[in-house]
């Protein structure tokens, strides 16, 4: 088996260094079992054929739209998000262990969320410092004491999952406000099946075509009661929004309309949406606009993305929100250090998987250890995202980290530290060869008459070699991610 | 559906509608250079370009080609041609129609189905592309017929493709309305021109070139073959206009497409609308049986011109009228 393995690595493979984790291959080069078939599938095509293919693939993706915008110069450009063909491959019991772990963060996740607008016993218990979720920017007072249908605030979540030096999955960050990216989940293994079939062979991978439909029976499912049939909407910010393909995607998906803002109004005390015939109610909204920007009475007076008396409506109940309002508290990467505390408060469980170590420079000796180690650790700013405001120590000059040293002492609850994780790496075709570059994963879970996972979810990958950020607004591209059956 | 939505597929359609007949216009009028004795029928006012220099009134946009080639001296009928194609701006050009046609898309792709969007996406992507360019500089009439081809295939998927509820009646009724406006245009301005050249020249001339200047008239909305079917003769002033206002089963014919126009509008007040879009359906109403009840010499003593602004009149009050009542 193993000779077999090694005898494959020759063409596609020739000159592949396994570094740090690798998917593929184990430390001493031979290709890990799952991805044996892969690689001899691999080996029946020409470096000329997967170009012609991956131009393919770049074709049909820009012609269907799939695109987000980048803004350059105040110029928004439609870029389509760098495709790579090598699938990621999960097996099905290193997926049974995610998808259990998910589904415990998602939960505890709810209850705590729950507990800060109604009791607060998490913070009488001391198990989360107050003043860290009521100083939290996205705390609203808002919603304290408002009864949500069905209790759930985080309908979707879009955990964002690392791989350590062991292979040990970690989570890095918890996304439940609106998080995006599920539409390439789908869009990838169409094109995959499309242009790249070859690649498929014997392998039974997971179908993600399903996940519309359990996303539209989820928001039926916490539709304000009363309503047999619930009006279903999809809110976007608009054509201009980065992940506007996504949303429009969703919403065709689904069968429902897609809205802005400048669509709707509220009447009796319900949304309603402007249609050709009249007025027509909206009993839940998939929103994509994020808090402060859904309704100028209550929250900024200068958006124009939301609608006047929107909250309104959800606090007594007439509309629901997905995700609720509110949700920022449980994803804020200030309370992220405090999640396995949150899961065995509310579950008496330890949590399946673990978070990366954090520092928290309010704590002294974190602190310490912090400013003494800024050249190995990534610092992040509490409430920066998408790669901003952050610090990687290894990658950094010393101005940058004197730069920050400074604003960790005069604002320390604004940042934490975490030790450089290297992300496991995997084979990426670039330039005609394979290289190792560094990925992560982003599965999305939805929270309704039952928790379900999406099996796989969106795998980035960091195109320039060694480097970590995979977003895609600083050069990230994603892959296919396939969980076997 | 939402009014915003119905809006964007409204104005989706006559883009597409727009760019096909420009497409079908530039066609006809760029072989018409060919030929002898076009040019001069005004000398003040042609600069030396006729056929293709009538477009410009057509889509009433000489202001801009004018500011556009007073920087630019010596310019030929080529560039004329290319500046339609390319250049101008706010809707006046092949590409900005396509652009506006596709922004409109967009926005409304959950409403479309994933094939319609993808037509148009690619008209647009093609559009924007370098080998449109080379594709239209290597020959202009091979690239202009697949503009057409382009157009004819978004109706095709739209017919296809998408049940006819309202948004395919918003379709319809933008493709419609526009092409009735068109086919208006166009007549008025071979019109004008068939008085121009009645005013001068032996009768034998004349009759040559008012054969001309129908037979394209016709070829430039694609109505031809067909007219030459119907007719089997000659060519004549009153045989155009019969065909082009009156014949009810043409599909590129003021009546038919009044015709369809007001069948999307019904659909559409049948969905419970009724009192809100009346006066568009009035309107149309009464032009379509103005049409069904005229002779072309009825429409010739009336004054040709005069009528054909009429026509312009209703289509742009019955296009206030929707956009009032369905799009606020």
């Amino acid at each position: 088996m193993l000779a077999a393995s090694k005898n494959q690595k020759r063409g596609w493979f020739d000159g592949y260094q396994p570094n740090g984790f690798d998917e593929c291959q184990a430390a001493n080069g031979t290709t890990r079992p799952h991805y044996a078939e892969l690689s001899q599938n691999l080996a029946t095509l020409s470096p000329e054929d997967m170009e012609r293919r991956q131009k393919l693939a770049d074709l049909s993706m820009r012609q269907q739209g799939i695109t987000f915008t980048v803004y350059d110069r105040g110029q928004g450009l439609e870029r389509i998000m760098p495709f790579d063909p090598i699938p990621r491959i999960i097996p099905a019991a290193e997926w049974d262990k995610v998808d259990r772990g998910l589904k415990q963060r998602i939960r505890a996740l709810n209850l705590f969320v729950h507990d800060v607008y109604h009791d607060r016993k998490v913070l009488t218990d001391k198990v989360v410092p107050p003043e860290l979720v009521l100083g939290c920017t996205s705390y609203r007072r808002e919603m304290h004491g408002i009864q949500v249908p069905r209790d759930i605030y985080i309908h979707i979540c879009g955990t964002d999952l690392i791989r350590d030096e062991s292979g040990n999955y970690l989570v890095l960050e918890d996304n439940g406000r609106t998080p995006s990216g599920v539409s390439y989940v789908l869009k990838n293994r169409q094109v995959m099946k499309q242009v790249f079939s070859p690649l498929f062979g014997e392998y039974s991978i997971r179908s993600v075509d399903d996940y519309p439909a359990r996303l539209l029976a989820m928001l039926r499912h916490v539709a304000p009661s009363g309503g047999d049939d619930p009006r279903i909407a999809v809110l976007t910010p608009g054509l201009y929004n980065s992940a506007y393909f996504e949303h429009s995607f969703l919403a065709r998906r689904m069968g429902v309309e897609l809205v802005e803002g400048r669509d709707l109004l509220l009447e009796n005390g319900h949304l309603h949406a402007r249609t050709t015939s009249g007025l027509k109610r909206i009993d839940v909204l998939y929103r994509r606009v994020d808090d402060p920007f859904l309704d100028p009475l209550t929250f900024r007076p200068d958006s124009i993305l939301g609608v006047p008396g929107l909250l309104g409506a959800y606090r007594s109940g007439r509309l629901n929100l997905a995700n609720g309002i509110g949700t920022g508290v449980a994803d804020d990467k200030g309370i992220y250090p405090f999640v396995p505390d949150i899961i065995r408060y509310y579950l008496g469980e330890d949590a399946i998987l673990e978070n990366v170590e954090t520092f928290r420079p309010l704590v002294p000796s974190h602190r310490q250890h912090i400013l003494a180690n800024l050249d190995k650790l990534v610092v992040k700013a509490v409430d920066g995202s998408g790669g901003y405001g952050m610090l990687i120590g290894p990658a950094s000059t010393k101005e940058e980290r004197d730069n920050f040293a400074a604003k960790i002492a005069a604002n320390p609850r604004g940042y934490i530290a975490q030790p450089t994780i290297q992300l496991s790496q995997h084979p990426t075709l670039v330039d005609g060869k394979l290289g190792g570059r560094h990925i992560d994963l982003r599965p999305f879970v939805l929270y309704g008459e039952e928790i379900s996972v999406l099996p796989g979810g969106l795998t980035r990958v960091a195109l320039p070699e060694g480097s970590l950020v995979v977003n895609s607004s600083q050069g990230g591209g994603s892959k296919d991610t396939w969980v076997l059956a | 559906m939402l009014s915003r939505v119905a809006e964007n597929l409204f104005w989706m359609a006559r883009y597409i509608e727009r760019a096909d007949g420009l497409a079908r216009l530039m066609d006809q009028a760029y072989l018409m250079e060919f030929d002898g004795g076009m040019e001069g029928l005004n000398p003040e006012e042609s600069n030396g370009y006729g056929p293709l220099e009538t477009i410009l009134d057509i889509l009433a946009c000489r202001a801009s080609w004018n500011e556009y080639s007073a920087t630019k001296p010596g310019l030929s009928a080529a560039d004329l041609l290319h500046w339609l194609a390319f250049k101008a701006e706010d809707g006046h050009s092949i590409r900005s129609m396509v652009t506006l046609a596709r922004e409109n898309a967009r926005s409304t792709q959950e409403s479309l189905s994933a094939e319609v969007w993808n037509q148009v996406n690619r008209m647009h992507l093609a559009m924007i592309s370098r080998r449109a360019r080379g594709r239209f500089l290597a020959s202009p009439t091979r690239f202009l017929d697949w503009v057409k081809r382009a157009c004819v295939l978004t109706g095709g998927l739209v017919n296809d493709t998408l049940p006819r509820d309202e948004p395919y009646q918003f379709l319809q009724l933008g493709c419609f309305l526009e092409r009735i406006d068109m086919t208006s245009r166009i007549l008025a301005s071979s019109a004008t021109h068939v008085l121009l050249i009645s005013a001068g020249g032996s009768s034998g001339q004349r009759g040559e070139l008012e054969e001309v200047r129908w037979s394209g008239m016709l070829k430039s909305v694609g109505a031809k073959d067909a007219f030459l079917r119907r007719f089997r003769g000659q060519i004549t002033s009153e045989g155009s206009l019969r065909f082009l206002l009156l014949e009810q089963d043409f599909p590129r014919s003021l009546r038919f497409s009044l015709k369809r126009c007001l069948e999307s509008l019904q659909e559409i007040s049948g969905s419970g609308f009724m009192k809100y879009i009346s006066e568009a359906e009035r309107l149309l109403g009464r032009l379509e049986s103005d049409l069904r009840y005229l002779e072309p010499e009825d429409v010739l003593d009336r004054g040709l011109v005069d009528f054909l602004g009429q026509i312009q009149n209703t289509c742009s009050q019955v296009g206030a009228e929707i956009a009032r009542e369905c799009f606020t």
